[in-house]
């Protein structure tokens, strides 16, 4: 039956979204969204579905035929249900990246931080998923250096804040990284007792532990 | 032979605050966090350009009614199906005393650095210095939480932004007053923007494979309504709390019941049913009953 490819999307869909609300249930979301592969072959057969359609258009007035139009353009109408529902969730997920702050990474092909999966990442989107990235990243940094919300920090933790100081410890990445409130040498595994609203950014990036 | 004096009373005392008020209000003016800076002495008035305008505004001017109305707004945003109407003044006065709040912090704290040598000297932390570091911390711990809830309201209403958007962009559409009154120009121009590089992804995958008549992208005439509305029938916990000024009598929808207590009443229209919403009572509700009465501010929800 023509619906069947779109369902077999849909399934697939629902299957990523229960992957990312199992996983921000255990390591509360924002360190790590990460998007499964665009699913093209699947994509291409419904596209190629929907061009049979439109060229198999029925016509006539006859009874049967306009039964038989209505009918493809229902076909047609589920289809298209089912490929905008499938992108709309995957721009939600971009979406997501994007004010984690990883969106960064994944573009430029994990070039800045070591990790190995963020430059896979690049290829489980598609072209024109790639730009909509871009375009979103660009828009969010627009609307953070907006200025009403110039001391706002948008991106930063939806965590309320409950102590000033805290202990976090360093997980990876030696160096001196920090620098808006003065250099921490972030050597690995070393300590620091610090003013929370100073790590908070690096908490988010990955390279501290524990508050 | 009682006699009830507390009007009077009330008078005499409502006399003896008029000649203290300029300091009191002025004291008031500065907010909670802005209250231990009083200690270090070391603080230039509180601008008077805030207050100026908060005047022009016609609200309310302390700093602690702001953050509370703030909160208020906060809540209900979290907690309703619908995106509320941004409170353009209020937001700009708060952001405004974010800011002034950030500068004084950063002045205070150079004081600490600079001019004693003293301190830099002898031991840093140590409490027999004169100038403690708690107020500062204070301040710091304040300033940090009203960001938070600046940050969340803010979030929270560009996440149904996000989720509405087909439906604002047709409020647009019909009603353009309104849609402004709605939200904000940072919120404007991100719905503008967001929307329109969404349509671009969907356009470049999908809908230019559609024939023209599918193209749409808010269709409401298929076998399915694509533009997604609020859910204006969500239940939703509700606290009535009652005129803001306290001033019972004088509000014409409250209606005494016969065990002395002050109520509202609403409808609702599927069950053809009258409900008394008692103030100082919580209720489940269903959004569409109770929004008028969450735009005037007598209920709140939770």
């Amino acid at each position: 039956m023509y619906g069947d490819l779109g369902n077999k999307l849909i399934i697939e869909a629902k299957r990523t979204q229960q992957l990312q609300s199992r996983r921000n249930g255990i390591r509360d979301g924002t360190a790590n969204v990460s998007i499964p592969q665009y699913n093209d072959a699947l994509v291409r057969g419904i596209i190629a579905e929907v061009e049979q359609i439109r060229e198999s258009g029925a016509g006539g007035d006859a009874a049967a035929g306009q039964c038989a139009h209505f009918v493809n353009l229902l076909c047609l109408e589920r289809n298209k249900r089912c490929l905008l529902s499938y992108h709309k969730m995957r721009s939600e997920i971009m979406d997501g990246m994007a004010w984690a702050g990883t969106a960064g990474d994944v573009l430029s092909g994990g070039g800045g931080a070591t990790d190995s999966t963020l430059s896979d990442q690049l290829g489980n989107l598609s072209h024109s998923e790639q730009s909509y990235l871009q375009q979103y990243t660009d828009l969010l940094t627009q609307m953070k250096s907006a200025p009403a919300f110039a001391d706002i920090d948008l991106a930063g933790s939806l965590t309320p804040p409950s102590d000033i100081f805290i202990d976090v410890r360093v997980l990876k990445d030696a160096g001196e990284i920090q620098t808006e409130y003065g250099t921490f040498n972030l050597v690995k595994d070393s300590q620091f007792y610090v003013r929370q609203s100073d790590v908070e950014s690096l908490i988010q990036q990955g390279y501290l532990q524990k508050i | 032979m009682d006699i009830n004096i507390e009007d009077i009373l009330a008078e005499l005392d409502r006399d003896s605050t008029t000649v203290v008020e300029p300091w009191s209000t002025s004291q008031q003016m500065r907010g909670p966090s802005d209250d231990v800076s009083t200690v270090l002495n070391s603080l230039p008035p509180t601008s008077t350009a805030a207050a100026a305008q908060g005047k022009q505004l016609g609200g309310s001017l302390l700093a602690r009614e702001d953050y509370e109305c703030l909160v208020a707004h906060w809540r209900n945003e979290r907690c309703s199906p619908e995106i509320l109407p941004y409170p353009h003044a209020l937001m700009r006065r708060m952001l405004h005393r974010v800011q002034e709040q950030m500068e004084q912090l950063e002045a205070i704290s150079m004081n600490f650095m600079d001019p004693d040598a003293m301190a830099a000297g002898s031991d840093v932390s140590g409490p027999a210095n004169n100038n403690s570091m708690l107020p500062l911390l204070c301040m710091e711990a304040e300033l940090e939480r009203v960001r938070f809830v600046v940050r969340s309201y803010v979030r929270c209403r560009f996440a149904k932004v996000d989720r509405f958007s087909t439906y604002l962009e047709q409020l647009h559409g019909v009603a353009p007053q309104q849609f402004e009154e709605l939200l904000s120009p940072e919120e404007i121009e991100y719905h503008a923007r967001h929307f329109a590089i969404l349509l671009d992804l969907f356009n470049n995958t999908v809908l230019k494979h559609m024939p023209a008549e599918l193209q749409a992208i808010n269709d409401t005439e298929g076998s399915v309504n694509m533009v997604d509305e609020p859910d204006w029938n969500r239940f939703v916990f509700v606290r009535v709390v009652g005129p803001r000024d306290g001033k019972l009598e004088l509000d014409p929808q409250l209606i005494t019941l016969p065990n002395g207590k002050h109520c509202y009443t609403v409808t609702i229209p599927e069950l053809q049913e009258d409900v008394e919403c008692t103030i100082g009572s919580i209720y489940v509700m269903r959004y569409a009953v109770i929004k008028d009465l969450l735009m005037q501010n007598k209920v709140e929800l939770i």
